[in-house]
């Protein structure tokens, strides 16, 4: 075991290797509030990588509808309760944000890396039975009853949101760690995790300890997969962006404009260097409106989501740490800034490595939390790693709508 | 199709749980408002905000709206605009 610094909880921690030197870390912002549940991204996934036989319950990305759904089912609510069971009544954060290193205060629980003594087994999980994977909407649309007059599905009166998952590609990774065969590494060019399908002999140690259960296991060839990335986009390999890292398919097939991908630069102690022209950087770190999922879980991952603003704040505080509440408060009312930066969502397939803000006119103000808010028509332009022009967006996007006379359908 | 209740034995069954929430939270205000100020913010108008609202296509703001009347979403985009929705 060594001892590693994961800024998500904000203190060193236990983990079976030493800190790697990643240069660049895969990283990305999902805004919660936009998804629709269109499953797009889970369709344009599985029509991109597990297409083949052994893959037919695979769904690297997939979204649920919490709080009822989940794949494989029931899968955060029994990783929180391996760790209450291993530190019962521990699992809290000592409340008190801090600086970068420590931005959402200091977590006083136990981690999957700690819930275990480390020899007989490097992390805390479980393996799902087949029968879980097998339903990845099981309890969300589900009919009800089959009346006479139809299906009728599930209505979620009180509340609900959509939540969009693929493997966080953590700084830590869980999968990892487990592995008896060091089949599991960790890209130091962009921090892309990959199993190595020549070494991997489907033991499954990665299925059981991913918490997010990520990894998957293939019975026709008798190994474990998981979400690559689209490692040939981000390496910019696809001729559409001369060379330029380029989003997933999952990201840049986003219908609601929820995602935003991206790679940011890594300091040598773990942390992000500082780069608040970064959409990344600046919705993550200086905004502070996007949080890891379940970071309690001690993996440091790195999909970010800015919580729905709607759901109760303690299911929120439980799944995305005690930043929730500045999280939302800063949303609703966004920055002149942040409002601009939350246009660059899905306007290109390029990766956005900086982006600048060009000042337009006021044109409106409203009132959000019974509190006046200026809004500006400013321009967000984004620019890719060569520092070219990808991407140039206003406040108030121009729309037209058609006559009736003009519908062709 | 014969129409079948609930079977406590069927492991397909839908297993709806309860979360306790925040006795004070009113959750229409708060769905609706979210729909309001987020388009709001995207610079639709008032008036096509409010035609969300009267829209079966778009089945969370229908819904509320069904539930709660006119006069609630009314309310609801007046105070974010200061302005009548008519216009």
């Amino acid at each position: 075991m060594s001892e590693v610094y994961n800024w998500h909880l904000g203190r060193p921690m236990n983990y079976r290797f030493e800190a790697g030197a990643t240069q660049r870390q895969f990283a990305a912002v999902f805004n919660i509030n936009r998804c629709i549940a269109c499953q797009t991204c889970t369709m344009a996934c599985k029509s991109t990588w597990t297409h083949s036989p052994g893959q037919e319950l695979m769904w690297w990305n997939n979204v649920e509808t919490k709080p009822y759904g989940s794949y494989p089912n029931g899968w955060d609510v029994k990783a929180l309760g391996l760790l209450e069971d291993a530190n019962p009544g521990g699992q809290v954060w000592d409340g008190a944000p801090g600086d970068g290193r420590a931005p959402y205060g200091r977590f006083d629980g136990v981690t999957v890396f700690e819930a275990t003594d480390g020899f007989t087994d490097h992390v805390a999980g479980y393996l799902p039975a087949e029968d879980e994977w097998k339903a990845p909407n099981r309890f969300e649309d589900h009919a009800t009853r089959f009346p006479t007059s139809g299906a009728s599905l599930p209505e979620h009166l009180g509340w609900f949101f959509y939540l969009a998952r693929i493997c966080n590609h953590c700084s830590y990774p869980a999968c990892l760690a487990s592995c008896p065969r060091n089949a599991i590494y960790k890209r130091p060019e962009d921090g892309i995790v990959l199993v190595d399908q020549e070494r991997c002999r489907g033991y499954r140690k990665c299925v059981e300890a991913c918490p997010y259960k990520k990894a998957m296991y293939r019975p026709t060839t008798r190994t474990s997969e998981k979400c690559v990335g689209c490692y040939p986009r981000v390496e910019g390999r696809d001729p559409l962006t001369d060379g330029s890292p380029m989003e997933p398919r999952c990201m840049s097939a986003c219908v609601g404009k929820i995602r935003l991908n991206g790679l940011v630069d890594v300091e040598e102690d773990g942390t992000w260097a500082d780069h608040p022209d970064h959409p990344l950087n600046f919705l993550i770190q200086e905004e502070q409106v996007a949080l890891p999922l379940y970071p309690q879980f001690g993996t440091q991952p790195n999909v970010y989501y800015i919580p729905p603003r709607w759901v109760p704040r303690d299911y929120l505080r439980q799944m995305f740490g005690p930043g929730v509440d500045r999280a939302i408060e800063r949303y609703e009312r966004p920055s002149r800034e942040l409002l601009a930066v939350l246009q660059l969502f899905r306007v290109t397939q390029d990766m956005i490595f900086r982006f600048d803000i060009e000042q337009g006119p006021k044109v409106s103000e409203i009132m959000i939390g019974g509190k006046p808010l200026e809004v500006f028509n400013d321009t967000v332009v984004g620019f890719d790693e060569s520092g070219r022009e990808v991407a140039r967006v206003q406040v108030e996007e121009p729309t037209f709508e058609r006559t009736d006379k003009l519908n062709s359908i | 199709m014969a129409d079948k209740g609930f079977e406590h034995d069927d492991p397909m069954e839908l297993v709806g749980h309860t979360y306790p929430v925040e006795s004070q939270v009113e959750h229409d205000q708060a769905a609706a408002l979210t729909f309001i100020e987020e388009y709001a913010l995207m610079g639709w108008p008032a008036g096509r905000i409010r035609g969300l609202f009267d829209s079966a296509e778009y089945t969370a703001c229908f819904d509320i709206r069904n539930r709660r009347g006119d006069a609630f979403i009314d309310e609801l985009i007046a105070n974010v605009f200061g302005v009548s929705t008519d216009v």
